[in-house]
């Protein structure tokens, strides 16, 4: 603390740096003085002069004084600490050298380096202080004076000394410039320093003090002058007769407010923003009011600014957990709103003034303050009305230039919106009238678009497109219907109290309707293509990327699967998940999601298991789809980690239900697992798992001792997982009916009807796969009643069974039945069976070893996949094309899907998963790895002696 | 049946020369309105320079004589610029004329370049020139010239996307000519020249191979081998990319060969994932009959779906001389795989299914067991056939399995010497 020093030092030096301040400028000084609220002791005007701060900014101070000290004092003690524990350094490096101990000057020296790292970071300036330069100075002098000496020394400080002279030079050389400077003129910037060298230690001491000093004091007059320039209008200008008011006053008024910003007094913002409405009261000018009005927007983004800065420095308070959730209030937010259209309306009449995102360059490098959001590089807060500045360009009404950005503007409107739905409490009354906002936002967001059309700023205009496909795209047709009818109700509303109503307020909710309406006119989805269009020609591809998924979405919440896969893989997104932003990832883990749920709705079971498996295999579904944050038992998160995971988060009416989503996935998981399980118990073979997540269920269930009527949905799922692994489909149909998520559907009949044919089909492969060996012969038309299935169907069925999976079996056309061939194996031949596929394993990996030594393991290998094909391996020969979903090959049944994607060769690599969220690169390599593995399984693969089919099948 | 009909979607991908086939085809079905046909015909003709047929279609159409005014300009204005054009390639034309002069040409493009303009004084205008009088001579319908200079010209050409464009000139020319041979040939080289040209823009190559495609169907069902060849290139991972993404339709063309083909049993996976795939958007009776019966084994349905597909075989341009062979092998596809699970079939179902009485069922499954294609007993009496099912016995599997083992070892441990050896 400045005071702090002052308070060891000594009294006479205080006075006499009062002495040596009011030779420098003793006019200045006076009015200075006089001007401070009376507290004009030399005690209070040397703490305000220390706690002065150097650089440019000290114009910046003057303009308004009703902050508060201590604020001031607060934000620069550090610096000025750090220079003081500098000064002390050098202090006590003197001291030792008087001492000629050379072991403790090396380590002060040391510390006197760290130390001026530190001071630079605090000031965050690369300038050295002088008195450390001195230092170097003096040191140098002081070592070739006792090298020439050549005093009697001690062997450690001799030693010492020999390790500071060669530090030393090599320190000096980065420094020599300004040593040199400094040698040649030790007094230039500090009159007193002449007498120094000759003084002794103590005046020595308080002269470096000074010379930091004195500048200061400089500065805390310049700043008590303008203070009395500006702070006299402020009064006069709200109690003057509005008539009165000239263009210049209001000009000089609002120069002063938008000096101010930076601080961090929130009461200090309301009085400014009462001040702003007043003074766009009074404006002399469309131009001017305009600029007043983007100032309160401004001011008004900067009331909030604690949330902003304590998300842009990384975390400063760790504690508090609540942080990126307090966003702005909703009068202020209404406020913004309100200015928003209100300037929208203004620039519509004026169409000359012309917004301009470039602030006039600013030769002042700022202070820069904590509270700045340089956040996604929107220029809110770069103070751009400064005094002469200004003048330049907004001194006249012909130049109606404007410094803004709307559409940065709206960006943060609906960021603050967002974040302050993050932190209500969805389930409560708030979150529905703070949705209602949505309408204001969205007729803003046309309004704005529309305007930078007409400017033709087409990069901001695809920003805004973005945003706007942002809010349509998750909602289905009900839910924007409503909201257009809600939009529609408070415009009758307000008509109703019209009388009552502010005069602005009709005309914003007449606003809303218009630009619904003209929404509403074209459709829904004749809007979002339009936008979307938009962005894709002049959008960056961050944003493009965006617009496409969320394209994918608005199909795949329509019910459009193929159309939205095909758009999904025509962007080839998902080949670079891994090198996209967590943002984008998360909407991608969404747009997954979707496509998984459509694909269900579809009745495409395989599509939707592919789609949903990779964002179930982690178990981390929450925190890939940023719906809430999952606790993990072996893994803590940093706070960091925590805050950015919260600041990621979905508003809540955005949610994907979850439930919803995990009995998709598990039903779709049962549905393929069920029968290969059955295939693979009945004939031996150790088949691939198809579904992890569902197969560890399992396991967990069948340890129970006692299993209790299901409760949640894992507990449903698993006891129709039980139900139709013995083909009872009715009771498995039951547990699934009587999930609860299925309401949510709005075609939940139709759902269901297909998942009831679904389950009848697949218990009746199961049933068939599990207990054909124990029938000699099965009538037909009792399986068509055991699974009430017509006749063709189950006919169908069956043949496939034969063709396709190795039921041995036939169909005995004249009577009906199919006829069961089994035959169980002798052990003999068992045994006789596995040592001949080992062999055939062993001569497969000589092949391969020497294959890898000899350098010809490529072509070697599509040999391999051949004989495979011949040798009988599931499923014929792997596919070359592969099915559409890429990555499904190894993992559909039987490899009917095939590896590469429907593009060939370019998507083979990685296919269709998300390579979810945050953990990408890892899993796409587990996945490689999986499949691989999976594919050795193949050749080792132990066909059944009792299967005749299989060389038939080729 | 019209909505079977391709050629809608196949023209996009001719030129326009090659549309005439099909709509002369279509006007003799009678699949459509005869005068909407004519219309058709001139509305491409009118974009061409074949006048003389134009004026013909026209007064065929109208029904009058009187030439109008803006073809007979037309007329003159084409036969000038024929003219000019052949001026322009006098020299080339009649250095090529002659036999002996021809043989003079090297392998090498530049080196012939100087020879040429060293002796004969015809230089790189006069080469370009031949390229344009063949296109002028093409859009003229003289389709033999065209072809001819085409030819030349591509041995004298070093302008690489010219020598493509001469390449499909000459494809066209000869399909329009009926020199399938020749035709086959020049798609070969054409294909060649395409995989190579990898640098291209994404979405032209795929147009080409599009178009590829396309005009290869002219060849591949009229030359002896063309099946083959088409299940070659159709199945081609690029071409079969090709195929999902902008013409599925092809899948009926491939599904055809497929079947027809009985010696490529091996793409009949690949056949039936592609068509399973697409199922969603493109289907047509024959792809219908693929999905039925290899992935659904609703062998009523493809019953049904076969008997449609005749119709739809019947108008079909290329693929009218495919019916009977294709009716055929589709009959017997449907009939080895219910076979396959069945093992007592009886033979009146069977002549349902197959479409014939039973009495030449009969006959033609004795056929099929006379020439080992089926290894069944007719039970009269119970009037089925009884299917023997062939089931491997555990011996044997075991054999089958360990077959190569011996020959891989030997051939593993004779890599290993031979290398230590050497």
């Amino acid at each position: 603390m400045a005071s702090k020093f002052w308070a060891a030092s000594s009294s006479d030096e205080e006075s006499e740096d009062e002495a040596v301040t009011s030779s420098e400028g003793e006019t200045s000084s006076d009015d200075g003085t006089s001007s401070d609220s009376g507290s004009s002791s030399s005690s209070s005007s040397s703490s305000s002069g220390s706690s002065r701060k150097k650089g440019a900014s000290r114009f910046l101070m003057g303009s308004s004084d009703s902050e508060s000290e201590d604020e001031r004092r607060v934000v620069r003690s550090a610096k000025d600490k750090a220079h003081e524990e500098l000064r002390a350094t050098c202090n006590d490096i003197k001291n030792k050298m008087h001492i000629n101990d050379w072991a403790a000057i090396q380590t002060l020296f040391d510390k006197l380096n760290k130390q001026l790292e530190r001071t630079q970071k605090v000031t965050q300036s690369l300038g050295v202080p002088r008195a450390y330069i001195r230092m170097l100075c003096e040191l140098e002098d002081f070592l070739s004076k006792t090298l020439a000496d050549k005093p009697k020394l001690s062997p450690t400080n001799t030693r010492a000394l020999t390790r500071m002279k060669q530090t030393l030079r090599k320190h000096n050389t980065a420094f020599a410039e300004q040593m040199r400077l400094f040698r040649e003129n030790p007094v230039s910037e500090t009159e007193e320093e002449g007498e120094s060298p000759s003084e002794s230690e103590s005046r020595d001491e308080s002269g470096s003090e000074r010379e930091l000093n004195t500048e200061e004091e400089e500065e805390a007059k310049f700043k008590t002058v303008r203070t009395g320039v500006v702070q006299r209008p402020k009064d006069k200008i709200l109690s003057m007769d509005p008539k009165e008011i000239t263009y210049d006053m209001v000009q000089k008024k609002l120069q002063e407010i938008a000096m101010a910003r930076g601080k961090t007094t929130r009461i200090d913002r309301q009085e400014q923003i009462e001040m702003l409405t007043y003074l766009s009261g009074v404006t002399q000018g469309p131009v001017q009011k305009v600029e007043i009005l983007i100032n309160i927007i401004t001011v008004t983004f900067d009331m909030n600014q604690p949330t902003q800065a304590s998300q842009e420095h990384a975390c400063p308070e760790p504690t508090n957990a609540l942080y990126p959730l307090n966003a702005m209030t909703v009068p202020n937010w209404n406020r913004c709103g309100q200015t928003m259209f209100d300037i929208m309306s203004l620039l519509d009449e004026n169409r000359h003034i012309s917004l301009t995102d470039t602030p006039p360059e600013e030769e002042r490098e700022e202070e820069p303050e904590p509270g700045t959001p340089t956040q996604a590089g929107i220029p809110f807060c770069t103070p751009c009305f400064l005094l002469s500045c200004c003048r330049e360009w907004g001194g006249g009404m012909l130049l109606s230039q404007v410094w803004g950005n709307l559409g940065a503007f709206l960006e943060r409107l609906d960021d603050e919106w967002n974040g302050s739905l993050k932190a209500l409490d969805p389930h409560a009354n708030e979150y529905m009238e703070r949705l209602k906002d949505e309408a204001v936002l969205l007729a803003l967001a046309q309004k704005v678009s529309e305007y930078l059309e007409a400017q033709n700023e087409l990069d901001k205009l695809a920003g805004v497109a973005l945003k706007r496909i942002q809010h349509f795209y998750y909602k289905t047709d009900v839910v924007y219907g409503a909201m257009r009818k809600l939009a529609l109700q408070q415009q009758q509303d307000s008509a109703d109290a019209a009388a009552a109503a502010a005069a602005a307020s009709p005309a914003l909710d007449a606003e809303i309707v218009d630009g619904d309406e003209a929404e509403g006119a074209t459709g829904k989805r004749g809007t979002r293509r339009p936008l979307a269009r938009v962005v894709y020609a002049h959008g960056n591809d961050n944003q493009k990327g965006q617009a496409m998924l969320c394209t994918v979405y608005f199909r795949c919440i329509r019910d459009d699967f193929y159309g939205g896969r095909d758009a999904l893989l025509m962007s080839r997104i998902q080949e670079q998940t891994g090198q996209l932003d967590a943002k984008m990832q998360v909407l991608y883990n969404r747009t997954i999601a979707q496509l998984g749920l459509s694909a269900f709705r579809a009745g495409l079971i395989n599509e939707c298991h592919q789609c949903l498996m990779d964002l179930y295999g982690t178990g981390r579904v929450k925190e890939l789809l940023a719906q809430g944050i999952q606790q993990h038992r072996f893994q803590e998160k940093t706070p960091e980690q925590e805050a950015a995971e919260r600041r990621r988060q979905v508003p809540f009416h955005m949610h994907i239900n979850l439930e919803l989503l995990e009995s998709t996935y598990l039903i779709s998981a049962m549905l393929l697992e069920v029968p290969a399980m059955a295939t693979s118990q009945s004939t031996d073979l150790r088949k691939r798992v198809i579904s992890k997540p569902l197969r560890r269920l399992m396991d967990n269930y069948e340890r129970q001792s006692f299993t209790g009527p299901p409760e949640n949905v894992r507990d449903h799922v698993m006891a129709a997982v039980r139900a139709l692994a013995t083909g009872d489909w009715r009771r498995s149909y039951q547990f699934v009916t009587a999930l609860t998520c299925w309401n949510l559907l709005p075609q939940k009949e139709a759902v269901l009807a297909m998942l009831r044919h679904k389950l009848q089909e697949e218990g009746l492969r199961t049933y068939l796969v599990a207990y054909g060996r124990f029938y000699s012969s099965l009538s037909i038309s009792q399986l068509c009643d055991m699974f009430e299935l017509p006749e063709n169907k189950v006919h169908a069925i069956v043949s496939r069974l034969i063709a396709d999976d190795g039921l041995p079996a036939s169909h005995d056309q004249p009577t009906g039945t199919i006829v069961v061939h089994h035959v169980e194996p002798t052990r003999l031949q068992t045994l006789a069976g596995t040592f001949s596929d080992k062999a055939s394993l062993l001569v497969d990996l000589n092949e391969r070893a020497l294959a890898m030594r000899t350098g010809a393991l490529h072509t070697d290998d599509d040999d391999g996949e051949g004989r495979r094909g011949h040798d009988g391996g599931q499923g014929g020969r792997r596919t070359r094309v592969g099915g559409r979903m890429g990555s499904g090959g190894g993992f559909g049944r039987g490899g009917r899907g095939g590896r590469g994607g429907r593009y060939g060769d370019r998507e083979r690599g990685s296919g269709f998963m998300p390579e979810s969220g945050f953990a990408g690169g890892v899993f796409g390599r587990g996945r490689g790895r999986r499949g691989q593995a999976a594919g050795q399984r193949d050749d080792s693969t132990y066909m059944q002696l009792g299967s005749s089919f299989s060389s038939r099948r080729q | 049946m019209t909505q079977y009909d391709l050629t809608p979607a196949i023209s996009k991908h001719l030129d326009k020369h090659l549309i005439f086939p099909l709509l002369e085809f279509l006007g003799s079905k009678g699949l459509y309105d005869v005068a909407d046909i004519e219309a058709a015909k001139l509305a491409l003709i009118e974009k061409t320079n074949m006048v003389d047929y134009a004026v013909d279609i026209y007064q065929q159409l109208n029904q009058t004589d009187e030439v109008p005014e803006s073809l007979r300009q037309r007329r003159g204005e084409v036969v000038a610029k024929l003219k000019s054009l052949e001026g322009a390639v006098k020299p080339i034309t009649d250095f090529l004329s002659n036999e002996e002069n021809v043989k003079l040409l090297k392998q090498d493009k530049t080196q012939n370049m100087t020879f040429l303009q060293k002796e004969f004084n015809i230089g790189p205008e006069q080469v370009d020139a031949l390229y344009h009088f063949a296109k002028w001579n093409f859009e003229c319908g003289n389709y033999s010239a065209a072809a001819e200079y085409l030819y030349h010209y591509r041995t004298l050409s070093t302008h690489p996307e010219r020598t493509i464009a001469s390449l499909w000139g000459k494809v066209a020319a000869d399909v329009l000519l009926q020199e399938f041979g020749s035709a086959m040939d020049d798609i070969l080289k054409l294909k060649e020249m395409l995989d190579v040209d990898t640098f291209a823009p994404v979405a032209k190559q795929l147009q080409q191979k599009a178009w590829l495609m396309h005009w290869s169907l002219f060849v591949f069902f009229n030359h002896e081998n063309g099946l083959n060849a088409l299940i070659d290139l159709f199945m081609q991972d690029r071409y079969l990319t090709a195929i999902q993404l902008t013409s599925q339709h092809l899948l009926r063309y491939l599904a055809v060969a497929v079947v027809v083909n009985k010696r490529r049993r091996n793409v009949l996976n690949d056949l039936k994932r592609v068509v399973s795939q697409e199922a969603y958007e493109y289907s047509d009776p024959v792809t219908e009959f693929v999905r039925c019966l290899f992935v659904d084994y609703d062998f009523d349905g493809a019953q049904e779906q076969l008997a449609k597909c005749e119709e739809v075989l019947d108008t079909d341009f290329f693929l009218v001389a495919a019916k009977d062979a294709f009716m055929e092998a589709a009959r017997q596809f449907l009939f080895e795989n219910y076979c396959r699970i069945h093992q007592a079939i009886s033979i009146k179902s069977l002549s349902e299914k197959l479409n014939m009485d039973e009495e030449a069922t009969e006959k033609w499954i004795v056929n099929l067991i006379r020439n080992a294609r089926l290894n069944a007993k007719i039970d009269s009496k119970a009037g089925t056939v009884v299917m023997q099912t062939q089931t491997q016995s555990a011996y044997e599997q075991l054999l089958e399995r360990s077959r190569g083992l011996g020959l891989r070892t030997l051939d593993l441990s004779n890599a290993v010497f031979g290398a230590m050896r050497a």
